[in-house]
Order: C-alpha cells, then structure tokens, then sequence
C-alpha cells in the first residue's frame, strides 16, 4: 500500500502543477503589471518626491499641506512636514515600522500602524509610493471606462503596516497606467476611491496627482500633487530614527 | 538660556549661522498669545503672605518665535512679553536652541544649545537626564536646549551619543544646569526600541537607565524605562521634636539618599476612528511620600504657634516655611503617579481629557482640552482643576483651577 502511494506521488505533483499554473500565471502577470504601474509614480527606487496635499471639504479648499518624501529601496521612507504650521515634522517608514519627531520636543516617538492613519491626510498616502512591494492579487475582471479598456486588479496587502488592507486597482490595459483604484481598510470597508492624473514629464507619464474621495467622511476629497521627482540617495543614517533629531545639511 | 545668562557659545554660533547665510537658508516665524485665568484655593494653607507672591492672579503671554536653519546651523529663539494680573508687563528673550549639527573628521558633532530628550515616556521622562522637564504643562511651547558638545554615530539599527553637557559650569542651579557627561546607546531589534543611558555629575553621581519601546499590535504600543541614580537629595521636614531646635535651624533639612530608582510603565491604544488611549504609571524618589506631605501641611497649618513653640522669631519661621513650598514646583508631587488619557482626533480637531492620580493620598488633576488648526493658525484651550482626598498634596495647591486658551499664528 505504500509503495502503491509512491507511486501517486508524481502524478498527484503533476495535477497539483496543472491546477496551480494558471494561478501561478496570473500572480507572475499581476506582478508584472504592478511593477509597471508602479513606474508611473516612481522611477528610481531612491528618490527625493516634492508632494502637495490640499484637503477640500464640498469642494472648498479648507487645508494645504506640503511635504518633501525621500524613499528608499527596502520600503524606506522619510517624510519631512514643509507647511509653516507643520515645520519641523519627521516621519520615518521603515519596512512595517514608524516613528515621528515634533519640533517641540525633539525625540523620536514610536508610532503604530494605527496612529500613522490619524491626521489630515494618512502619511501612508504620501510616503508609499509602490504597490508591487506591498500587495499580491489576481486579475479580477476587464472592464471599459471612460471608453478605455482596463484591467481590474484585486490586491490585498502582504503586511501589517500597509494603509489600505485591501485595493481594487484599474490600471490601463494597453500600458498599465493606473486610472483609478478602491481602498479598502482593515474592517475591509470601502475607505476612499482615488483617481490619478497623469501627465507628460520629460517625455514620459507620469503620475502627476492623485484625488482621493473620502467615502467615509462624505464631501472630503484630498489631491496628492507630485510637485517634482528627482533621483536622490541619502545616506543610510537618515533612516536611523535617532537620526531624526539631527538637522543636517543634505535636506 | 536667557538673554541675561550670557553665552559666548551662543555669539560663536551666531557668527557662524550669519557666516553661513548666503546658502540655503530656511526661516520661520510664529506668533502665540496665551491667556491663562486662575482661581484660588481658599481652603489652601499655602496662602499669599507665605508664597511671597499673589495667589489666583489671571496672567499671560505673548511669544514672538523664530525658528533659522542654514547649513546645519539651527536657531529657535523666543521673544517673550508677560503680564500678570495687577503687574507691569516683564519682557525676555529666550534661545530655546541654537547648535551646528553636521559632519568633522567623518564623525557626526552637535555643538550648542540643543533639546536632548533621551526617554520613551509622555507623562514623566526618567532617562531625560539632560533635558529634565515638566512635561505636564498647559500649553507646550518649545522648550529650552542644554548645552552641549555631543558626538554621535549611527548604523543600520543602531547609534552612539556622548554628550558633555554645560562644559565648565560644574555644578550649576539645578541637575539640568550641571556639568555632566552622558552617553546613549540605541538598539533597534526585532520589533524593540532599545535604549540604555548613562550620566555622571558632582551632585547625582552615576545615573543609569534603560528603556524600551515596542509596537505589540497594529494599535497597541508598549513602553517602559527605569533609571538608578546614586545620590539623591531631598528636603525634608524634621521631626516635631526635632523642630524645637529653632531658631538657629529651619524646621527642613536636606538629606542625601543613595541608590535610588525611577520607573516608568506605560501604553498606547489607537483606534483606526482617530481614539487613542493612553495610560502610564510611574514612580519618582523625588516625590514627597504622603505621610512626609502630611507633615508639611501640618507644620504648615501650625505655623502661627511656632514662634511660641520654639521662641524663633515669627520673620525667620516665615522664611523658612516659604523656602520650603518650592517643592510645590516640583514635577511630580508624590512618588507614585498614574496618568490616564483619553484623546480622539479627527483632521486637525482634537479634543482629550487626562486625568493624573496619586494613589498614596488620593490627589486629583483633571485636564479637560480642545485644539483645532487651519493652514497657518491653531487655537487651543482647556480647563484643569487640582482635588482628590481632603489632605491630598494636589488638594491644598494655593490654585485649584486654571482655564487657558492659546492662538498661535505661522508663517
């Protein structure tokens, strides 16, 4: 008897195979056109991001917010707060970890993902910057809008510290542009629904804003402008967090 | 350091900020205006003939400051004009900091005045060995640096400080002002901040200490830390027999204690809805204990039959009991401290309450608070009232109510 189940090994590994390959297929190509659509919004992996946050309430603008992101390969961030009111302001994004300074009393504080939410708008919408890294998923479906044929792609996160657990992402079939997305957060309620607006820039698109509508708080809407990008590496002690009570010169 | 505290360290660097001024400057200015109205405690026995002072007096300010960076010189002063109910206005000049952060021989340097908070905590700080401040003020405005020549280093998950603090001043009005050398050691490991610390100073002799901080769950973070010191002095209320030693003696008397702890346990709770919660106990030797309270209540209560008790004359008693109610500026009135606080914010309206309790004498401080900003103002106001038991040290403060209201303007 076992020496008959030996021998069901092989051919139960080809079934097993036969069954996963279309799966595994598919996770390859949306991986694929993650790292496409990522390149849409960052270019380099080390990069310095000038970022404008104006927060609108029934389409009045109620708050606008500046903020210079540095990111890093290996999911690094750092995010320096630029507005008059916020001056002085340091979050740092290592991997699923997250600490911010106050200017007040200059100590870096350790954040949970929860807190990171909390604010005017979630520093996870303006320090992540990729998807490919965070989120696995399938294709779920084609769709056409505004006329132009689309794929919808139904990613959950891979870790814990992500802002959105899940998103529903529309990217353009023809070069995977993204056009919109649902996110979802951790009770799996639909959160927010962004848009983004692409433009050329130096003969390529990119992303040049996201607008993100708060189904929640209904009547917000938050626009994420990527004022400038530029490839830029800080050195490695900046994503020390003791390092964020220095004030260097390289900002 | 104020305007009249001197600081040769402080023209240095301010040459060389205005030496630095043609590159990349960053400037900033904001205004805030503070109203603070009080009420008086008429039950306390800490009246105003014994503070030297007016009691329940309305009071405020008005902070002009500026925050300057230029090429790793980094300046935030404060221009500062108060008034006190009944009283011409007073105006100081403040410089909270004014250092050079930045890079000599491959290593990193800090030299001036900088802010060097070193702990994990909210409520209380026990591996603040530098900065030592009361963290429990109404309205936070920055707070003043300590000088230093700091050198440090960093690696992936890991850095060195080492501070020499107050080069030259020895020992100074207080810990904070002494001559001392303190070093830093952080770890970050698996989901651990880490922190062990060291200081050595003529009056506290060796301090050591460790901390830690760790996020255990999405919305739940864990802190902790723990500090022995050698020496530490305290002033304390003589026995009744021994007080018919007057005149010739106060009725206090300064005693060194050794090998004292501090410790401090704490969490904080996030909701994704914007409420969080935070709780912290902690337990400081520099706090009286009840009963030593009790005593100087009583003493203080009995003050009036002192000069017939011990033939001092009543000017000499007066003077001594009032020297002695500086430790109601204490930071932390009692040992053992518990800190609750409920917050919940949504944009940028926060709205918290907190309540402090000292469970060796029952005492009270109820802080109720509300903040909103815009682009460039932020207002906040909030009410705290001082109780608890009958003969709690909270209790018989000579205020037991303040309601304050800031605005603060950017640009």
């Amino acid at each position: 008897m076992f020496s008959r189940a030996l021998r069901l090994v092989p051919a139960s590994a080809v079934a097993i195979a036969c069954l996963l390959m279309p799966w595994l297929a598919h996770g390859a190509e949306v991986k694929d056109l993650l790292a496409v659509a990522d390149e849409y919004r960052l270019a380099n992996e080390s990069m310095l991001v000038h970022t404008k946050v104006e927060l609108f309430r029934h389409g009045e603008l109620q708050r606008e917010r500046l903020y210079t992101v540095y990111t890093r390969p290996g999911r690094r961030s750092l995010v320096l707060f630029r507005s008059p009111s916020e001056k002085g302001q340091k979050v740092l994004m290592l991997e699923d970890e997250f600490w911010i300074i106050l200017p007040t009393s200059q100590r870096p504080i350790r954040i949970t993902p929860l807190q990171k939410l909390i604010g005017d708008a979630a520093t996870g919408d303006i320090a992540t910057m990729t998807w490919s890294d965070d989120y696995d998923g399938v294709v779920a479906r084609e769709e056409t809008v505004a006329g132009i044929p689309c794929v919808v792609l139904d990613l959950a996160a891979r870790r814990k510290g992500v802002t959105y657990r899940r998103i529903l992402l529309t990217l353009r079939k023809d070069d995977s542009r993204p056009v919109q997305a649902d996110l979802y957060v951790a009770s799996d309620k639909l959160a927010k629904q962004a848009q983004f607006r692409l433009e050329r820039r130096g003969g390529e698109w990119v992303v040049a804003a996201m607008v993100l509508k708060d189904l929640i708080q209904t009547g917000r809407e938050t626009v994420i402008t990527y004022e400038s990008r530029e490839p830029k590496t800080l050195p490695a002690e900046y994503y020390n967090p003791m390092f964020l009570v220095r004030n260097d010169v390289v900002e | 350091m104020s305007w009249s505290r001197g600081g040769h360290g402080a023209l240095l660097l301010a040459g060389l900020a205005f030496a630095s001024a043609a590159q990349a400057t960053e400037a900033s200015l904001a205004v805030a205006i503070v109203p603070e109205f009080r009420w008086s405690n008429s039950s306390s026995v800490f009246d105003q003939p014994l503070l030297g002072r007016s009691v329940g007096q309305d009071r405020g300010r008005a902070d002009l400051e500026l925050q300057w960076r230029s090429n790793g010189v980094n300046l935030v002063a404060t221009g500062r004009a108060s008034v006190r109910e009944g009283e011409r206005a007073q105006y100081s000049g403040i410089v909270n900091e004014l250092y050079w952060d930045g890079r000599a021989f491959g290593q990193h340097l800090t030299v001036g005045r900088k802010i060097m908070s070193w702990d994990v905590g909210f409520g209380f700080r026990p591996l603040d060995v530098l900065q030592r401040d009361d963290r429990r003020v109404l309205f936070a405005s920055t707070y003043e640096g300590v000088a230093v020549i700091a050198w440090e280093r960093f690696n992936e998950s890991s850095a060195w400080t080492l501070a020499y603090a107050n080069p030259g001043a020895g020992k100074g009005a207080g810990p904070r002002d002494d001559e001392s050398l303190a070093a830093r050691y952080y770890h970050h490991i698996e989901n651990v901040d880490l922190y062990v610390i060291g200081r050595v100073s003529e009056r506290l002799g060796l301090e050591a200490g460790v901390a830690a901080a760790v996020v255990a769950k999405d919305s739940l973070e864990l802190h902790g830390s723990f500090r022995y010191q050698r020496r530490l002095d305290r002033t304390l209320i003589r026995d009744a027999d021994e007080q018919a030693v007057l005149p010739g003696d106060a009725p206090f008397m300064l005693v060194t204690g050794h090998d004292r702890l501090t410790a401090l346990a704490g969490a904080t709770w996030t909701h994704a809805n914007g409420l969080s919660v935070l709780g912290e106990w902690w337990y400081d030797p520099a706090g009286y204990s009840a009963s030593e309270w009790r005593n100087l209540l009583a003493l203080v209560r009995g003050r009036e039959e002192l000069p017939q008790r011990t033939g001092a004359p009543p000017e000499a008693i007066g003077a001594a009991l009032a020297a002695g109610t500086r430790y109601l500026e204490q930071p932390n009135l009692l040992r053992q401290n518990l800190l609750l606080r409920i917050s919940h914010q949504r944009e940028t309206f926060q709205r918290s309450f907190d309540v402090l309790w000292t469970p060796e004498d029952g005492g009270i401080v109820a802080t109720l608070s509300l903040a909103y900003g815009w682009n460039r103002q932020h207002i906040s106001t909030g009410l705290r009232v001082f109780g608890g038991a009958s003969d709690a040290a909270y209790r018989a403060l000579p205020e037991d109510t303040v309601l304050f209201c800031a605005w603060r303007i950017s640009r």
